[in-house]
């Protein structure tokens, strides 16, 4: 099986791990730039599309990857739901980063073209992709890589209640509560909004999820649901308040975006419906 | 005469702007932001070592290590330095190990297909078992802070990890050393690195570096470290990046530069040479293997010095922020592939050089020039 990569705006990371994958699955790696390859358009089986689309020249390449390739995969975070190259868009509405900024207006991938498998998580583990690597090359079709879970379903902290609504941004871990969930001690922890998989070695030392496995099954699949009203209902629900004045009080305690920091260009955390992941997400 | 040449990087636009007049300049500016720099400054402090991994995934460690360094530093810990230089010096290696993962670029200098797939095979081999003794003994680049200190702690994996490293390493090295001595020999007659150019000192390093691996700014030639208090911050991208060079040094002048001048070396050669990474393909054969030997004998310190100074696309580029949740600082230092300061004082010395005064001729030696870098400018879009 052939494969390549087109890498639009992104850090590279997510090829690293493909080609870690790639080395374990011995498939053919047509073009992958970090290995000098640019990927010009050719015909191969599976083409992977990293990071987030932020100038003309992105679109045009995105435009050329529709239809050409067997299977078009988004592969990470950033391609799923923006990640930290979709961030451009807050740059873009500051002054001072305006200067020379892109061209258009950040989109994730998945928001404009339709892929046959989202694989968000930034980066992916190798051991996922080399499995749908496998499974590609058998021809097989590809399980979906959302599982029902969050990162707090991985995390060895303990729910305590809550002590309120307004939510610290972050605490030095050494005065964070052994095993008591970071939430209940009222620091802003994303793991509920967050895809689980990654075994949550961040709260698990201390130090809050800032999300960057993407979107949790349930954020995406919920229309215009934002992972700011998602936290403020489950923070209303634990501690017996209504859920208006959870949000208030959440929406004044934490700047916006920090809810979701990997996801801010993406039409579901924008609170647009009608983003393309969602049939995806169905037909998977 | 001022001119804007437009060069494509993989994930967005960048420009080479060159000025042609009787002090000839030259600048690279990536114009497609990313705006990590939103991410740093809205991730919870102790998450910041997490958020700056994702400046860069090929250089995810160094800018993991770096933050971390600094982090740690701000909470008053202080991590073990060898295994800190050890983690510096596999990153280096897994870095390197990519570079020569390119070697179907020797095929021009009458390597056959068939070695430089091998090679290739051999390297990205290495390249893993670099990143995955990086993974074990420090978890993934998303780890966090405490995890990692607590590692580095305990010493014994690592130590481990390194030898296997080194093993491993032994045979592809013993294999590219042969190559390398002949692809020396003629990127020294066409890169402007060339040892023995007169009274020149240079600190840009392509393919990863010692200074990359030291931590510190090295000179390449005589192995020298540049005092820090020689390093002069300045403000590039119109005040988005801060950058640093190192100040009182004479400036380099390229062998390009003269070769073009002299009209020793024509333009079309220039570009058969020079649009093959071979230059990275030296520098990183030689630093991998010096590298690998330091790691299997244990004396990793000797390869690195543990200051959190990295070069980065304009020398070592050190980004602030603070943490909104703390009123704290810390420096992200980030890495890189390639100095562009290096590639922009190269196409300045063979404008220099070549006189150029039509327009054309001088975009064709600066593109001539450029094409010898891989234009890798994850952390310039930051
Ligand atoms: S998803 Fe994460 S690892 Fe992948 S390109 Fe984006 S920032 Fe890098
Ligand atoms: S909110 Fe955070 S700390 Fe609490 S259980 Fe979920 S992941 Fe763990
Ligand atoms: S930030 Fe959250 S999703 Fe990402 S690795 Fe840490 S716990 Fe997992």
């Amino acid at each position: 099986m052939r494969i390549a990569v087109l890498s639009l705006a992104s850090c590279g990371g997510c090829q690293q791990a493909l080609l870690q994958a790639a080395g374990e699955a011995g498939v053919e790696i047509a073009a992958m730039p970090i290995l000098g390859r640019e990927w010009s358009g050719e015909s191969v089986d599976v083409l992977f599309v990293e990071g987030c689309v932020t100038s003309e020249h992105h679109l045009r390449l995105l435009e050329q990857a529709r239809g050409r390739c067997g299977k078009l995969v988004a592969l990470g975070t950033c391609a799923c739901f923006g990640g930290p190259s979709g961030l451009a868009r807050l740059g873009a509405s500051s002054e001072e980063l305006a200067r020379g900024s892109s061209s258009v207006e950040p989109r994730p991938p998945a928001d404009l073209v339709e892929f046959d498998v989202l694989v968000p998580r930034c980066p992916p583990p190798p051991s996922m992709l080399s499995q749908l690597l496998s499974t590609l090359s058998r021809g097989e079709r590809p399980r979906s890589v959302y599982a029902e879970s969050t990162v707090c379903s991985q995390c060895p902290r303990a729910f305590k209640g809550i002590k309120g609504f307004r939510l610290e941004l972050s605490r030095d871990p050494s005065d964070v509560e052994e095993g008591a969930c970071l939430l209940s001690q009222g620091v802003l922890c994303l793991g509920p909004l967050t895809l689980g998989g990654c075994g949550a070695p961040c709260p698990a030392a201390g130090v809050p999820c800032i999300g960057c496995g993407g979107l949790s099954a349930k954020l995406i699949a919920v229309r215009g649901l934002r992972p700011i009203d998602a936290l403020a209902s489950l923070l209303a629900a634990i501690g017996g308040s209504d859920r208006d004045s959870a949000l208030r009080e959440l929406e004044d305690s934490v700047p916006p975006h920090s809810t979701h920091l990997f996801t801010s260009c993406s039409r579901i955390a924008l609170s647009k419906p009608g983003s393309r992941i969602l049939p995806l997400l169905r037909r998977l | 005469m001022v001119s804007r040449i437009a060069i494509e990087v993989p994930y967005g636009d960048a420009e080479l702007v060159i000025d042609t007049g009787a002090e000839p300049r030259a600048r690279i500016a990536c114009r497609s932001s990313r705006w990590v720099t939103a991410l740093l400054s809205l991730a919870p402090a102790s998450a910041l070592p997490i958020a700056a991994s994702r400046i860069c995934g090929s250089c995810s460690s160094s800018h993991y290590l770096a933050s971390l360094k600094a982090v740690a530093r701000l909470r008053g810990l202080e991590s073990g330095a060898s295994a800190y230089e050890a983690a510096i010096a596999l990153e280096i290696a897994a870095g390197d190990a990519l570079h020569l993962a390119r070697a179907r670029y020797l095929e021009p200098l009458g390597l056959s297909r068939e070695v430089a797939a091998s090679l290739e095979a051999k390297s990205l081999r290495l390249a893993r078992v670099a990143r995955d003794a990086i993974q074990r003994c420090f978890g993934s680049p998303v780890a966090p802070v405490l995890g990692w200190i607590d590692r580095v702690l305990a010493r014994e994996p690592l130590d481990e990890c390194c030898k296997l490293f080194a093993r491993s390493a032994t045979e592809l090295i013993n294999e590219i050393s042969r190559l390398a001595r002949e692809v020396e020999r003629v990127v020294r007659e066409a890169c402007s690195y060339a040892p023995g150019a007169e009274g020149v000192e240079y600190v840009a390093l392509a393919g990863g570096s010692l200074s990359l691996a030291s931590g510190r700014l090295t000179l390449l030639r005589s192995g020298a470290r540049v005092d820090l208090g020689s390093v002069e911050v300045f403000e590039r991208g119109g005040g988005l990046e801060k950058a640093a060079r190192v100040v009182g040094k004479p400036a380099r002048v390229g062998a390009i530069a003269r070769e073009v001048a002299r009209g020793n070396l024509s333009l079309e050669e220039l570009s058969e040479v020079l649009e093959t990474p071979l230059y990275q393909f030296v520098a990183s054969a030689r630093e991998l293997r010096y590298i690998a030997s330091a790691l299997a004998e244990g004396s990793v310190g000797s390869v690195a010095w543990g200051e959190p100074w990295v070069e980065a696309p304009s020398g070592p580029i050190a980004h602030e922020y603070s943490s909104l949740s703390t009123p704290r600082e810390a420096r992200v230092v980030t890495g890189s592939m390639i100095a562009i300061e290096a590639a922009e004082m190269d196409v300045v010395s063979a404008l220099r050089a070549s006189r150029a005064s039509d327009e054309s001729r001088a975009r064709a030696i600066a593109l001539a020039v450029l094409s010898s870098y891989p234009l890798c400018m994850h952390c310039a879009s930051l």
